[in-house]
């Protein structure tokens, strides 16, 4: 236990940790994660956060807003790493999160928790310029295999980090597959971490190459047969933050404000309290201040 | 000399393996506690093994020029904290390490280390020995090939300066001289920053020409980052004979430096004008510099206006209330209209600093109205600022006249969109509750704190409960339980878990100022009640309140909230099995 509260106060000083530490926590995570179902039972209340993308100062401003684990219960849809400056810490985090409390967060997998991806968006650079080798990733995309990539909320609130699939028309389609593997290119596991919904009817070719997008017949079919009122998901950015679709039967949640330090983006939360009320907390980019500074580099001579 | 005792957990002979480390991160750890190694090893091995190797480390990082600042600040941390102790007084040691740091690329590790070396001249026992070593090393920095090591040189010769024989004070001399006509802006620079003409002075032989050439020399250099010192030297020479003898020569330096026309030279001066005041006295102030201060406050650059509306407050106590009435304050109409909210925001901190100094009437008359005016800027800043001032007017005009139109005010501040402006104008509560009690806590002001305390975002809530805290610190536990408490209390039963946290948090942070009998009347129950809450997060923090009551207040309650801790032991909630057994084991 202390080892684990030791870490947690390291990391929320956005201090990395030691290679032997990082494995530790890895191994840990994977004894909690292996008995975590295809479709995770979420209870009330709880606080849903989309994507974070490695954007470590605003997942404290996320903290500041929504309050602290474990005070607070919460439910990330994955996409924790990749493009921002500080995958590592953030990810690190959120897991010894979830083995010091694991029934105060679930996490969910994105379709950036991949080997074949996050080699190209970041992570595997920033392990590498970190650790000055690939262990680390190595054992992360590891954890990787073994997150649930669904979670349903008292029975009613579907949650996934893309969409739907052609291949899953009831709940327990998910739960028949093997999810302890690489995000494979193509089927049901796939579709679930890489469709989009869109304004048409029935299912399309995506634009991103894996998945589909789908309308909101689909959506409203889905829900009716496996009795949910909405689904929850993430994976695209929505600039208010948050966006509803399909009278309200599937909601996106995004929470990388000013995604990639760049696109100026609100962030937000979706507070589900005790009754399963709804609420958006609305939040902004951590600024400079917040940030702290990163290393003691003095300002040189020259620069008078 | 105390020997340090060994708080790292980690055994010395690894603290000493770990100077080594390619880990920059274990080497900066080692480097933080040398002076435990030195004093661990002793004195003679320090001098011995210590220093010479802390010596290798250095032409080792200088060779390679690696980003390792963070090595070297850490080192002349370090060295700097009671080394001289450490090699047995012997500071002659520890020179040659702080030479090769007078030649690094962070400024502030070689100011440090050219101090330290000051500080081991003064503990060398003889005279002759300071002269040698000292000259040596000035002159080894000064004909370095790395121009930045002469930063060193410009604060060693005023400290040796007046223990050295004439020929080498006029070697020295000319070695400023030198440096202040470099023809690198940045070596200039040096010499201007740290012109220290009361040291000069004090040497004795040297005739005011000297001082008088070099800082017509520097006032007349193209780059204005020179010219801007010689306000720091004119004020730090105004305790010498010279100042009393060249009035004149000083008077127009000033003069010439308030009219530069960089701006960032006047705002250096605006910047040092209490300190200027000072050195001159009031009366030469009023005759010299305070027009320069009206002027600036109409000056064209917005950054000017600030620091001028910045430093009324200092400067008002070397005006007199006629001058601030005819003068100074018609000035401030314009200023509290500027387009800039930061020039505002600078009359905002010193305004109300006049009051005082003008009386009643005036106050009511024409402070008044600019407050008035302030209060409803655009610019939450502005108010936030105003309000942490409020004292000031209040206590010249009282309360009541203002609790009208500060309540309106902080009401809206209080529903800002941005959480940071509603998280920091609860902050200003206090202020309040100190400056002036509980009048102003009325029940429009305890509205909006219950208000902050229920708001959306965590931080604000959590910004309420400390400031309820205080002020339960500042009112007494009393006022608190007739006001605020039990509204409080009554958190318990909304709906939404996190803000039945509230109750709880608030509990934890008030814990210091409840007595046993309030905590068994009425805590106690609460903690019964929330104990049985179906959300788990609650139940948990239930432990952590009662442990931290029992243990905070020992006595009479321990029982009962051993008891609340026990019916929570067989929790369907694993956390919080595990937080009540440990609760209880820890009793």
């Amino acid at each position: 236990m202390s080892d684990l509260d030791q870490w947690i106060a390291k990391l929320k000083n956005c201090q990395f940790l030691t290679e032997q530490e990082v494995i530790s926590l890895c191994t840990k995570a994977k004894e909690i994660l292996i008995s975590e179902s295809n479709v995770e039972i979420v209870h009330t209340p709880v606080t849903v956060c989309g994507d974070i993308h490695g954007q470590f100062h605003d997942l404290i401003e996320l903290f500041k807003v929504g309050g602290d684990c474990p005070d607070t219960n919460y439910l990330f849809l994955g996409d924790l790493v990749d493009r921002g400056f500080n995958s590592v810490e953030t990810f690190l985090l959120l897991l010894a999160f979830k083995v010091r409390f694991p029934d105060r967060i679930t996490i969910i997998r994105g379709n950036h928790e991949s080997r074949q991806t996050t080699q190209v968006y970041g992570f595997y650079d920033e392990c590498q310029r970190k650790y000055g080798s690939a262990n680390i990733w190595r054992h992360c995309t590891d954890v990787f295999d073994y997150l649930t990539i669904s979670a349903v909320i008292e029975n009613r609130v579907f949650c996934v980090h893309g969409g739907l699939s052609p291949n899953i028309v009831e709940i327990d389609d998910v739960k028949s597959l093997d999810r302890k593997q690489e995000v494979p290119h193509e089927g049901a596991m796939c579709d679930l971490l890489w469709s989009d919904p869109e304004d048409i009817i029935g299912w399309g070719v995506s634009p991103r190459g894996a998945g589909y997008i789908f309308g909101g017949d689909i959506t409203k079919e889905f829900n009716r047969t496996n009795n949910y009122d909405f689904i929850c998901r993430a994976h695209q950015l929505v600039l208010e933050g948050y966006k509803t679709m399909f009278d309200d039967q599937l909601i996106t949640v995004w929470s990388a404000p000013n995604y990639c330090y760049r696109v100026g983006n609100q962030a937000s939360i979706l507070e589900l309290d005790d009754n399963l009320e709804k609420k958006f907390k609305i939040f902004l980019a951590a600024n400079v201040e917040q940030r702290g500074l990163i290393g003691r580099h003095p300002v040189p001579d020259y620069f008078l | 000399m105390p020997k340090i005792e060994n708080t790292t957990g980690m055994p010395i002979n690894l603290i000493i393996d770990e100077l080594k480390s390619d880990d920059i991160r274990k080497r900066i750890h080692s480097v933080k506690h040398l002076d435990l190694i030195a004093s661990t090893i002793g004195p003679e091995r320090t001098k011995s093994e210590l220093i010479p190797f802390i010596q290798g480390m250095l032409k080792y990082h200088l060779e390679l020029l690696d980003d390792d600042d963070e090595v070297l600040i850490e080192l002349v941390e370090s060295l700097s904290r009671n080394f001289i102790e450490l090699v047995g007084g012997q500071a002659q040691v520890l020179l040659p390490t702080f030479e090769a740091l007078c030649r690094v690329e962070d400024a502030s590790v070689r100011e440090k280390a050219a101090n330290q070396l000051k500080k081991c001249f003064a503990l060398l026992p003889d005279q002759k020995k300071i002269e040698e070593l000292s000259m040596g090393i000035i002159k080894r920095l000064n004909d370095s090939d790395y121009y930045l090591a002469k930063n060193a040189v410009v604060i060693l010769v005023p400290a040796i300066l007046n223990q050295v024989s004439q020929n080498n004070q006029n070697d020295l001399i000319n070695i400023i001289l030198k440096i202040s006509q470099d023809q690198i802006p940045q070596v200039r620079k040096f010499s201007s920053m740290y012109f220290q003409v009361f040291r000069y002075i004090i040497a004795g032989f040297i005739n005011e020409t000297f001082i008088q050439n070099t800082l017509n020399s520097f006032i007349k250099d193209e780059q204005d980052f020179i010219r801007m010192y010689i306000v720091d030297a004119l004020i730090a020479s105004s305790k010498t004979a010279f100042f009393q003898k060249q009035q004149n020569f000083v008077l127009n330096m000033f003069k010439q430096l308030a009219e530069d026309q960089s701006w960032r030279v006047r705002y250096y001066f605006c910047d040092k004008l209490a300190e200027i005041g000072e050195s001159v006295g009031k009366d030469s102030y009023r005759k010299n510099f305070q027009n320069y201060h009206l002027k600036f406050l109409q000056d064209s650059e917005p950054e000017m206006k600030s620091i001028a509306a910045l430093k009324i407050e200092k400067l008002s106590s070397l005006m007199d209330a006629e001058e601030i009435m005819n003068k100074l304050i018609p000035l401030l109409k314009s200023i509290q209209s500027d387009s800039n909210s930061f020039v505002r925001n600078s009359l905002a901190s010193s305004v109300l600093s006049l009051s005082p100094i003008i009386g009643k009437k005036n106050t009511s008359e024409q402070i008044l109205p600019i407050f008035l005016t302030l209060l409803k800027d655009q610019d939450s800043d502005v108010r936030i600022t105003l309000f942490k001032k409020l004292s000031l007017l209040t206590s010249v005009l009282g309360v009541d006249s203002l609790s009208q139109s500060v309540i309106p005010a902080l009401t809206e501040l209080a529903q800002d969109k941005n959480w940071r402006i509603r998280a920091s104008t609860i902050e200003v509560l206090s202020f309040f509750a100190r400056a002036i009690g509980p009048e102003f806590l009325s029940d429009k002001v305890l509205k909006l704190l219950l208000d902050w305390l229920g708001d959306k975002v965590y931080s604000v809530r959590q910004t309420a409960i400390q400031q309820t805290a205080q002020l339960i610190q500042i009112l007494g536990i009393a006022w608190a339980d007739r006001n605020l408490l039990t509204k409080i209390w009554g958190f318990q039963s909304i709906q939404n878990y996190l803000q039945r946290l509230t109750v709880l948090f608030t509990i934890t942070q008030i814990a210091s100022s409840l007595n046993n009998d309030y905590i068994l009347k009425t805590i106690l129950p609460l903690l019964q009640q929330m104990s049985k809450d179906s959300v788990a997060n609650v139940r948990s923090n239930v432990c952590k309140t009662a442990i931290l009551l029992a243990k905070e207040k020992g006595g009479n309650v321990v029982e009962p909230l051993k008891k609340v801790l026990q019916s929570l032991c067989d929790d369907q909630d694993a956390e919080v099995k595990y937080q009540a057994k440990s609760a209880l084991e820890s009793l």
